[in-house]
C-alpha cells in the first residue's frame, strides 16, 4: 500500500491528540496548535488527492489488525479526499476570520477548549467522510451535536446558552432517529459495514422481504439526518443557533456542521441503500417535496426578518433545500449538482457570517439593518466579501452558485415534464427572492450612510480568511468543469 | 449551583409556568450588586422573551395559549403516529433470538470462536469493543470528554471572577445536608469498598463483566459521595482542575497514540510488539487492559467534573 494511504489515520488520530493536548495548554498556544493542525489536515487532504488521482479508484483502509466486517474499516476516494481538504480549510478559514472576537466574546479562559471543540469537531468531521462503517458514523455524529452546542455555547451570552439548548434537543432527536435506523437496519441484515448491508439489501430487496421494516429504517435514517441538517420543516432552531454565538461558531456551524450529516446522508444513500432500494421507497419524491419548500419558505423568512445574522441564517435553509434538491433527483448528475453546491456554501456562508460581523463592528455593533447604511464604505474589504458572498448564493454569473442553478436545471429536464416544471419554477422563484433579500443588503450596505471617522483594522487573519474563502467562490465559477470532472470520478468510486 | 444553570433550568420550566420579569429577577438577579456577566444575563434573558419582537405580556398571553392548545395535541398525535408506526415495524422484524436471524452471521461466529485466540481477553465483550472494533470506542471516549469540555465551556467560572467564585462556594451546600452525620459514617465505610470495587472492576474487564466504562462510573460515583460526605476542603487536597486536566489529558493521549499504532501496524500488515499473552492472566490480551484503565480514569473523572462543575461551577 502506498504510503498516502496512511494520512486519513494520521489526520484523525491528530486530531483527537491535539485535541486533549488543547485542553491543557493556555489560550495562544492552543490557538497555534489548532491553526497547525488543521493547516496539517488540509496539506494532508491535498497529499491524499494526488495520490489517489495518480493511482485511480479508492482504497480500503483497516483500522486495527482485523479486516472488515470484523473490524473497522474506512475507505477513501477522490470524492473524500476532495472533501477532507475542504472541511479543515474552511474550519481554519472560519477561525481565522473570528479570530478577533475571540478574546471579547469567549474570553482568554476558556479558549482553549474553544480549539479544543473545535478539533474534535475535525476529527469527527474526517471520520465522518472515511468511515465505511455505519456505527462509526453514529459514534462520530454523537462527537459532532455535542461540539456543534459547544461551539454556541462558548459565547458567554443569555441568547447563546438558550439556543444552544433548542438546538441540542432537537439534534438529539435526529441522533435517536438515525441511531433506531441504524439499529433496524442492522436486525434486518446484520451487518455494520455499508457494503455487507447493502449485499443483504440487495437479497432483501429482490425477494421482497422486510418491505415494511425497509421503508421504515430509510424513513428514520433520512429525517434523523434532515433535522440535524435543517431541511424544510426541520428548521426552527436555524436562525437561533446559527446567530448567537460567536462569528467563527456561526460560520463553522452553518457551514460545516450541516455538511457532515449531508455527506453521510449521500453515503448512506449511494453505499448502504443503493440506487434500486431508494428509488423503490419512494424517499426522493419526499425530499423533494421539502426541498422545493424550503427553497421558498427559508427565502421568504429570510426576506422578513430584520437582522443580519438571522437573515443569513435563513437563507441557509433555502440553500440546504438546493443540496437535499440535487440529492432528490438522485441520478449521478444530481449528486454532483449536491456535492457541488455543498462545497460552494460552505465557502459562500462562511464569508458571509465573517464579513457580516466586520460590517456590523464599523455599524456599532448592531445587529439590525439599519444601521448598515454605508458599512461597506466603512469597511471596504468586508463590504466586497459580503458582495461576493451574497452574489454567489443568489447565482449571478462568474460565481459558483450559477453553476448550481445550471446544474440542478438541468438535470430536473431529463425528469418527466411536471417535475421538471416544477423544480425550474421553483428554481426561478426561489432566485427571484434570494435576489430580493441579499441585493437589499447589498445596495443598503453601499448607499451613502454615515462617515468614517476612524478606520477599523480587522487584522492579516480576517484579511487571508477573506481573500481564500472568496477565492473559493471564485474558483467554483471559473474552474467549474475540472471540479465537476472530481467530483463525478469521486461519485464512480463513492458508492 | 451555578446561577448560569438556574437560568437554563428557568428556560426549561418556562414554556409549563412563564416566568415575569420578576421572576426572572430574582433568579438571575438575586445578587447584591450587578456584576456584567449576571447584568447581561437578566438582560439577554428578558430579551428572549422579547425574541419576535412582540411585548412581553402579550407572548405569554399568546404562547401560553397556543402551547397548551395546539402544540400539545401535536405532540402526543405525533409521538402516537410514531410509536404505532414503529410498533407495526417490530412486527415485521425477524423474531427475537431465533437462530435464523440475520445477525446470527460470520461476524458474530468469529467473534465467539477465535475472540479468545486473536484478542487474548476471555471477556469476549472487552475483545470486541477494545480490539476489534477499538475505533469505534475511540470515538466514545472522545464523546465523553467532548462533553465535559461542552459543560466546562458552559458552567466553569473564570479565575478573576472572584465574587462570583465565593457566592458559590458558600452557596455550594445550598441543598446539601452539611456535616451530615450519618452520610459522613456512611461514606467513610462506603467510599473506600466503592473505590476498591471499581478498580476491581477496571482492572478485571478483560478476564470477566465490567471494563473501563463500568468500573470508571463507579469510581466516579464513590468520589462524588465522599465529596457530599465531606466536602470540597477535602476533596481538594487529591483531586483539583489540575488533576482533572492532567489525568484526562495522560489517558486521552495514552489511548490515541497506543491505538495509533495498533491501526497503523494492523493497515500496513507489519509486525507488533504487542501480544496477547496467556489468556486468563491478569497481565494478558495486549492493549486491552490499559485501554480499559485509560477509559476508567476519563469516565471516573468526567463523572465527577459534571458533579462539581454543576455543584459550584469549579473543580
Amino acid at each position: 500500500m502506498s504510503w498516502w494511504a496512511d494520512i486519513p489515520l494520521f489526520s484523525i488520530i491528530l486530531c483527537l491528540l491535539s485535541a486533549a493536548l488543547c485542553s491543557v495548554l493556555k489560550a495562544r498556544a492552543a490557538r497555534v496548535t489548532g491553526y497547525t493542525v488543521l493547516a496539517l489536515c488540509v496539506s494532508g487532504g491535498v497529499m491524499l488527492l494526488s495520490g489517489l488521482l495518480s493511482a485511480g479508484g479508492s482504497v480500503t483502509f483497516m483500522m486495527g489488525h482485523f479486516p472488515a466486517p470484523w473490524g473497522n474499516e474506512i475507505r477513501f476516494g477522490q470524492l473524500e479526499a476532495l472533501l477532507a481538504i475542504v472541511f479543515p480549510l474552511i474550519m481554519l478559514m472560519s477561525l481565522l476570520g473570528g479570530a478577533r472576537r475571540m478574546e471579547e466574546q469567549v474570553t482568554s479562559f476558556r479558549e482553549n477548549l474553544y480549539y479544543t471543540v473545535c478539533l474534535l469537531l475535525n476529527a469527527a468531521l474526517l471520520s465522518q467522510i472515511y468511515t465505511n462503517d455505519l456505527f462509526t458514523g453514529y459514534v462520530f455524529l454523537e462527537i459532532m451535536t455535542l461540539a456543534s452546542c459547544g461551539l454556541i455555547i462558548a459565547r458567554s451570552k443569555g441568547k447563546a446558552l438558550v439556543s444552544a439548548m433548542r438546538y441540542m434537543i432537537l439534534n438529539l432527536i435526529g441522533s435517536g432517529l438515525f441511531l433506531l435506523g441504524v439499529i433496524l437496519l442492522y436486525d434486518v441484515t446484520g451487518h455494520l459495514l455499508m457494503e455487507n448491508i447493502r449485499q443483504a439489501l440487495e437479497k432483501l430487496h429482490a425477494g421482497g422481504e422486510y418491505k415494511t421494516g425497509l421503508t421504515v429504517i430509510i424513513a428514520l435514517i433520512t429525517v434523523g439526518l434532515c433535522v440535524k441538517s435543517a431541511l424544510f420543516p426541520f428548521h426552527t432552531w436555524v436562525p437561533d443557533a446559527y446567530s448567537n454565538g460567536t462569528p467563527a461558531s456561526n460560520a463553522i456551524l452553518s457551514s460545516l456542521v450541516s455538511k457532515g450529516y449531508i455527506v453521510l446522508l449521500i453515503k448512506c444513500y449511494c453505499r448502504v441503500f443503493g440506487p434500486e432500494v431508494i428509488s423503490g421507497s419512494g424517499i426522493n419524491n419526499l425530499i423533494m417535496l421539502l426541498a422545493l419548500s424550503g427553497m421558498i419558505i427559508g427565502s421568504l423568512d429570510a426576506i422578513r426578518t430584520k437582522e443580519t445574522g438571522r437573515m443569513i441564517a435563513y437563507s441557509s435553509v433555502a440553500q440546504i433545500g438546493y443540496i437535499y434538491l440535487g440529492v432528490a433527483l438522485g441520478s449521478e448528475a444530481g449528486y454532483a449538482a449536491a456535492i457541488f453546491h455543498l462545497l460552494l456554501h460552505s465557502a459562500s456562508k462562511s464569508l458571509l457570517f465573517l464579513s457580516a460581523d466586520a460590517l456590523q463592528t464599523v455599524s456599532g455593533e448592531s445587529c439590525e439593518f439599519g444601521p448598515l447604511a454605508g458599512a461597506g464604505r466603512r469597511a471596504k474589504g468586508a463590504g466586497v466579501a459580503f458582495t461576493l458572498g451574497a452574489f454567489s448564493l443568489v447565482g449571478l454569473p462568474f460565481t459558483g452558485g450559477f453553476v448550481t442553478k445550471l446544474l440542478l436545471g438541468r438535470e430536473a429536464l431529463n425528469r418527466s415534464v411536471p417535475v421538471a416544471v416544477a423544480v425550474l419554477a421553483v428554481l426561478v422563484v426561489s432566485t427571484l427572492l434570494n435576489i430580493l433579500y441579499f441585493l437589499r443588503t447589498v445596495i443598503l450596505i453601499w448607499s451613502p450612510g454615515e462617515t468614517v471617522k476612524k478606520r477599523t483594522r480587522f487584522g492579516p487573519a480576517f484579511g487571508i480568511s477573506m481573500i481564500i474563502l472568496g477565492t473559493g467562490i471564485l474558483a467554483c465559477f471559473f474552474l467549474a468543469s475540472p471540479l465537476l470532472d472530481l467530483i463525478c470520478m469521486g461519485l464512480t468510486n463513492f458508492s | 449551583m451555578s446561577n448560569r444553570f438556574r437560568v437554563l433550568r428557568a428556560f426549561f420550566t418556562e414554556s409549563e409556568s412563564p416566568l415575569d420579569t420578576d421572576q426572572i429577577r430574582t433568579l438571575t438577579g438575586s445578587v447584591p450588586d450587578n456584576r456584567p456577566g449576571d447584568a447581561d444575563m437578566l438582560v439577554t434573558h428578558e430579551n428572549n422573551i422579547r425574541w419576535s419582537g412582540r411585548n412581553l405580556d402579550n407572548r405569554f398571553e399568546k404562547s401560553k395559549k397556543r402551547i397548551t392548545a395546539v402544540y400539545r395535541v401535536f405532540s402526543v398525535l405525533a409521538a402516537v403516529m410514531i410509536i404505532a408506526v414503529l410498533l407495526f415495524t417490530v412486527t415485521d422484524l425477524p423474531s427475537f433470538g431465533g437462530v435464523e436471524k440475520p445477525t446470527q452471521n460470520e461476524v458474530q461466529q468469529r467473534y465467539l470462536e477465535k475472540g479468545l485466540e486473536e484478542g487474548g481477553a476471555t471477556n469476549l465483550v472487552a475483545n470486541m469493543i477494545l480490539d476489534y472494533r477499538a475505533f469505534d470506542t475511540l470515538g466514545e471516549s472522545n464523546v465523553l470528554f467532548m462533553a465535559v469540555c461542552t459543560v466546562i465551556l458552559l458552567l466553569r467560572i473564570s479565575q478573576g471572577d472572584t465574587d462570583r467564585r465565593l457566592r458559590e462556594e458558600n452557596d455550594d451546600r445550598h441543598f446539601e445536608p452539611k456535616n451530615d452525620l450519618i452520610l459522613q459514617t456512611g461514606a467513610r465505610v462506603l467510599v473506600p469498598v466503592i473505590q476498591l470495587f471499581g478498580i476491581y472492576v477496571i482492572l478485571n474487564g478483560h478476564l470477566g463483566p465490567g471494563g473501563g466504562f463500568s468500573g470508571g462510573a463507579i469510581m466516579g460515583a464513590g468520589l462524588i459521595l465522599y465529596l457530599s460526605a465531606f466536602g470540597f476542603a477535602r476533596t481538594e487536597r487529591f483531586f483539583t482542575f489540575r488533576t482533572f486536566k492532567t489525568v484526562s489529558f495522560t489517558a486521552l493521549s495514552f489511548y490515541a497514540l497506543s491505538k495509533a499504532y495498533s491501526f497503523f501496524t494492523g493497515a500496513n500488515h507489519l509486525p507488533s510488539v504487542i501480544t496477547t499473552g496467556t489468556p486468563g492472566a491478569i497481565l494478558s490480551a495486549g492493549l486491552i487492559l490499559p485501554l480499559n484503565i485509560a477509559v476508567g480514569l476519563v469516565v471516573c473523572c468526567t463523572m465527577y467534573a459534571f458533579y462539581t462543575l454543576f455543584r459550584k461551577g469549579d473543580m
